[in-house]
């Protein structure tokens, strides 16, 4: 059949879907002959939009930007130096860092590096808990991770095999690492000295509350200099396709990264204290914490006052520590470092 | 792993209740809420319970 446009501007003689890709672009198309009238419903789904859509990335620091903690992790169990990210597994020795470097989207990743000449091979990596407040909505529906990755020259795991996984869990903010009634999906992922990316998709079963996402190896023999493996631009998201990591301002992550753990350099106090009498010092917490958080003081300076503090209020929303005045000087002065902990 | 835990003693507030646990977590300084929520005292609850360490009175 012929393909006639009547004068009117009508084109008949199409059979739908008769237009091979590609021959209606935007060049073909004028301004606004495409609106609203001509798309039925269902036209643009999901598919169509996942590059433009919002809020896809349910990790929290997936692009390793935000790093509160102390600079190199060594202890198996313990969270950094990148936000978020808590190593597991066997006994090692090993450094977490953040590192610097052009193959990620940020300019950062996470490497965990296994310690030249350390002859210990239990399976052990990295990995993040996302909370039962923000598992639930992937009960049900299928996730995809995805991730890019390299491994240094003498990354010790048979076939350079990095583990990727994902986990469901049933229980309500269980350790990450030991969620009740655990089931998952895992990817082998080879990786070479050069950045490579990587997804696998994983249907949640309904029942899961908790998700938990892992990247792990079991080292061979000895570490050589060079025995380590990096990740970054890591994403998580619905759906069975990976799209494009989703930026986020990085005061946005930040915050993010703030309702689990919170460091605040040098609170300080002055004033008239009184021997044996409490001072309380308000810390000012900038994000409203997960559950009542774990404190942790250092650096403590004092002139007039004790320097064993405590908490006066803590609630996750407000804190106050107190110390007692170790005179009856008028003027007293405390100063101090504080780790508010509120993770998984 | 184990998390090292060493010297939990409870904490009193103003009204003489117990409101905190100090301690010593792998090997840092802590102040833990008693609050199931929290994971360092879900964990000090479970050594409790498995016998490794037993959390000291106030002063």
């Amino acid at each position: 059949m012929a393909i006639v446009i009547n004068g009117s501007g009508t084109v008949t003689g199409l059979a739908v879907g008769g237009l091979p890709d590609g021959i209606v672009d935007a060049g073909t198309l004028a301004t606004n002959s495409v609106d609203s009238a001509e798309l039925i419903d269902g036209a643009v789904d999901d598919s169509h939009m996942a590059s433009i859509s919002g809020r896809r990335n349910i990790l929290i620091n997936g692009d390793m930007r935000v790093a509160q903690y102390a600079a190199n992790n060594t202890a198996i169990n313990t969270y950094g130096p990148c936000d978020r990210w808590r190593t597991y597994g066997g006994g090692m020795g090993f450094t977490v860092s953040q590192q610097s470097s052009s193959d990620y989207e940020s300019g950062y990743c996470l490497r965990f590096h296994r310690t030249a000449s350390n002859s210990q091979t239990n399976n052990t990596g990295m990995g993040q808990g996302i909370e039962t407040l923000n598992s639930r909505g992937l009960a049900g529906k299928t996730v995809t991770l995805s991730f890019k990755a390299k491994c240094g020259a003498n990354f010790s795991s048979t076939d350079t095999t990095l583990m990727s996984r994902i986990n469901g869990g049933e229980g309500t903010n269980d350790n990450p690492f030991g969620m009740t009634n655990t089931n998952g999906g895992s990817q082998n992922n080879i990786l070479t000295t050069s950045v490579q990316t990587f997804s696998f998709s994983f249907a949640m079963p309904s029942d899961k509350t908790q998700v938990t996402v892992l990247f792990d190896y079991t080292p061979t023999g000895t570490a050589g200099a060079n025995d380590w493996f990096e990740i970054g631009d890591v994403q998580l998201e619905l759906g069975s396709t990976a799209t494009d990591f989703e930026h986020r301002h990085y005061g946005e992550e930040l915050a993010l990264c703030q309702r689990y753990y919170e460091y605040i350099d040098q609170v300080a106090w002055a004033g008239d204290v009184t021997n044996g009498y409490a001072r309380v010092y308000p810390v000012p917490l900038k994000v409203v914490k997960r559950t009542t958080p774990t404190i942790t003081t250092s650096s403590i300076g004092t002139s007039g006052t004790s320097s064993s503090l405590a908490t006066w209020y803590n609630n996750g929303r407000s804190l106050q520590l107190y110390s007692n005045g170790t005179t009856n000087s008028p003027a007293g002065t405390i100063n101090f470092n504080v780790a508010i902990d509120a993770e998984l | 792993m184990v998390i090292e835990i060493e010297n939990a003693k409870y904490n009193k507030n103003l009204e003489d209740e117990n409101c905190s646990i100090g301690v010593t977590i792998d090997g840092v300084d802590c102040i833990v809420p008693l609050d199931t929520a929290n994971r360092h005292y879900a964990e000090i609850l479970k050594q409790v319970a498995e016998g490794t360490i037993t959390i000291e009175e106030a002063d």
